[in-house]
């Protein structure tokens, strides 16, 4: 699971392609826009890998609601929208109130 | 209550007043009997035939009491019973009549005679009827016992247990020396005493009690094949040969036992060494030999289970084979034992349990084989409660699902928890849907690819060229990836940067990059993708 939690400023991220843990700050991560799809480009890892979060481009709802990946896409859409500095709208602060409330982290075995 | 007379002073009472008094009292119980209807046999008189031997008569039984209409009580007591007594008397027969000289007779012969008397004691109850007393100047013969209805005696009811038989003297009269006897005790003085004595012991050895003859002090005339000449040696020497273990002459030879029948074998008269050996041969032949032994119909099967319609060997292996032959070989077929086709009939409702393998005893890979309404199930270390699947240890554990549409894989990761209804990861593929090639999963993925990109800058300068290229997933996800990390195995001189992300969907993504390549000089990258839905 690369991002395991966050904060305001911060996020966890477990590299996906060694497994190093390190803490990322939200001004470290660059948003790259091409049309009207958005991605954000996290620091290189120590082994090199860089790891691309994507947010949700339109309103889907997740298929597997609670899941670690419903979860994780949460956290990806809420970076994004702190990296773009854009307004969380209702519908994910709902969704993050009710599944991932502040503290809580993301473990891959669920 | 009862009219009265009132007799006076100095009255001169005649016969008749006396009796009217008494009338009148009578009269008046007579009366009040009547009054409250009492009337009837209240008890007794019950007739039966004459006993021993029935006759014109009948026998009531007693006591018997009942009132008549006019009151008049009729009443009647238990039967008793009454000894007689028969004495013998002297007597003197008077003969030879004469005159004396007064003129008087006289009987001149006075010879000796006798009477036979018979005296009856007071009646009294069966049992304890009192006797007649003996008489001084008479000989008791014998006592005689009769009871009411009796028209005979007979043999047991003349009793000489107090018959006066002539004794020259009685026995407490004699005196005795026993000082120098060795058994009768020394306060024996009289032959009554002795005799008493005697008698005592007498009884006492007879019963076996007291004063028993040692066994060697019996004589024992010598009979082959014993020799002994007293009871005690030659019991000795019966012991020693019943329990003699010598080959030819032992004791069981000594010990008879007459014939048995029997089929198919029988035992013939003899010794009981003869018999055990004919026995032991019957034996060894049965345990050694099918000839002669039990026919499987013959034994019985304690079938406590109730597995069997069957009660004998025979019919149950022919049960056992009947059964066996639908879905196996017989023993004597090719493949002896092994299955044929397997059938099943219905097992219940809901999902039912097919097989249940547990192959090496592993606990974390025993197999079974579930069947519900749509899908066939196989799994290892989880079975179906009815409710959740449960682990059978705490390992993880996984399964598959084949459906007329779908076929499933399964797994729960972990050891935790120990039961649950959803499995944790799951890939469908949907055999029956619009998309059909690749499997659908339902949990965590991570999919790893490559990605490749390269471009030639063909203009005549330096220039930033655009590469990109897409991928497709070996699985759809649940969705689209929330992360793709990319990792480069080769990268062009001067490469800068990394691919980005244009569009993501649960079957792939696309991707590209700008890079400044100089003129005719081709730029690329070369790597890895690990995306994360």
């Amino acid at each position: 699971m690369p991002i395991t939690s966050r904060t305001e400023t911060s996020i966890e991220q477990t590299c996906a392609a060694c497994g190093a843990h390190r803490t990322i700050a939200i001004t470290d991560i660059v948003a790259r826009t091409r049309g009207d799809y958005s991605s954000l480009e996290l620091p290189p890892c120590v082994c090199g890998a860089v790891e691309v979060l994507l947010p949700r481009a339109g309103d889907d709802e997740h298929p597997l609601q609670g899941s670690a990946a419903h979860l994780h896409q949460l956290v990806v859409d809420e970076v994004a929208s702190r990296v773009c500095k854009r307004q969380l709208t209702h519908k994910l602060l709902d969704e993050l109130a009710r599944w991932l409330p502040p503290g809580i982290s993301i473990r891959r075995t669920e | 209550m009862a009219s009265r007379l009132d007799f006076y002073f100095r009255q001169r009472v005649t016969e008749h007043e006396l009796d009217l008094a008494f009338d009148l009292l009578e009269q008046a119980d007579h009366d009040l009997a009547s009054d409250i209807g009492l009337f009837g046999i209240v008890s007794g008189a019950v007739p039966a035939p004459h006993t021993p031997i029935a006759d014109l008569t009948i026998d009531l039984d007693a006591p018997a009491r009942g009132y008549d209409r006019l009151g008049q009580r009729i009443a009647y007591g238990t039967a008793n019973e009454r000894w007689l007594a028969v004495f013998l008397k002297f007597d003197r027969l008077a003969s030879d009549p004469r005159t004396d000289g007064h003129s008087a007779r006289v009987f001149f012969r006075q010879d000796e005679s006798f009477q036979l008397v018979v005296r009856q004691a007071p009646e009294g109850p069966i049992g304890s009827a009192p006797r007649v007393p003996l008489e001084d100047g008479e000989l008791l013969v014998c006592d005689v016992l009769r009871r009411a209805g009796g028209t005979q005696i007979v043999a047991a009811d003349i009793d000489t247990s107090r018959r006066q038989a002539f004794v020259l003297a009685h026995a407490e009269a004699v005196g005795v020396l026993g000082r120098l006897w060795t058994v009768l005790p020394p306060d024996v003085t009289t032959v009554q005493s002795a005799l008493d004595a005697i008698d005592h012991l007498l009884a006492a050895h007879a019963a076996g009690t007291a004063l028993r003859h040692r066994s060697i002090d019996v004589q024992h005339a010598p009979s082959a094949p014993l020799t002994s000449t007293n009871v005690g040696a030659a019991l000795a020497e019966i012991l020693d040969r019943l329990a003699s273990r010598l080959d030819g002459a032992p004791g069981s030879a000594l010990v008879g036992a007459d014939a048995i029948a029997g089929a198919p074998s029988a035992i013939a008269a003899g010794s009981v060494d003869a018999q055990l050996s004919q026995l032991l041969g019957y034996h060894n032949g049965h345990l050694s030999s099918r000839v002669g032994a039990h026919v499987a119909a013959a034994i019985s099967l304690l079938d406590s289970g109730g597995a069997f319609t069957a009660t004998n060997v025979a019919s149950i292996l022919a049960e056992l084979v009947a059964a066996l032959n639908v879905d196996h070989y017989r023993g004597n077929e090719a493949s002896p034992g092994m299955h044929k086709a397997i059938h099943q009939p219905v097992l219940g409702s809901g999902r039912v349990l097919l097989w249940d393998a547990r192959g090496t005893g592993a606990a974390a890979a025993r197999l079974r084989f579930y069947l519900d309404d749509s899908s066939v199930w196989v799994t290892m270390n989880a079975s179906w409660s009815g409710t959740a699947w449960v682990r059978d240890t705490a390992d993880h554990c996984a399964g598959l699902r084949l459906s007329k549409d779908e076929f499933e894989l399964m797994q729960y990761a972990g050891s935790t928890p120990a039961s649950f209804a959803t499995w944790q990861k799951r890939w469908l593929l949907p055999m029956n849907g619009l998309v059909n090639t690749a499997f659908e999963t339902t949990a965590l993925t991570s999919e790893v690819g490559h990605v490749s990109m390269e471009c030639t800058n063909t203009s005549a300068a330096a220039a930033s060229i655009a590469l990109g290229c897409a991928v497709t997933f070996r699985t759809r996800m649940p969705a689209a990836p929330s992360s793709v990390t990319f990792t480069s195995l080769s990268t062009s001189p001067g490469w800068s940067g990394t691919p980005a992300v244009l569009r993501s969907t649960r079957d792939g993504l696309g991707c590209y990059a700008f890079n400044l390549t100089d003129p005719g000089r081709a730029a690329w990258w070369h790597g890895t993708f690990i995306a994360v839905s």
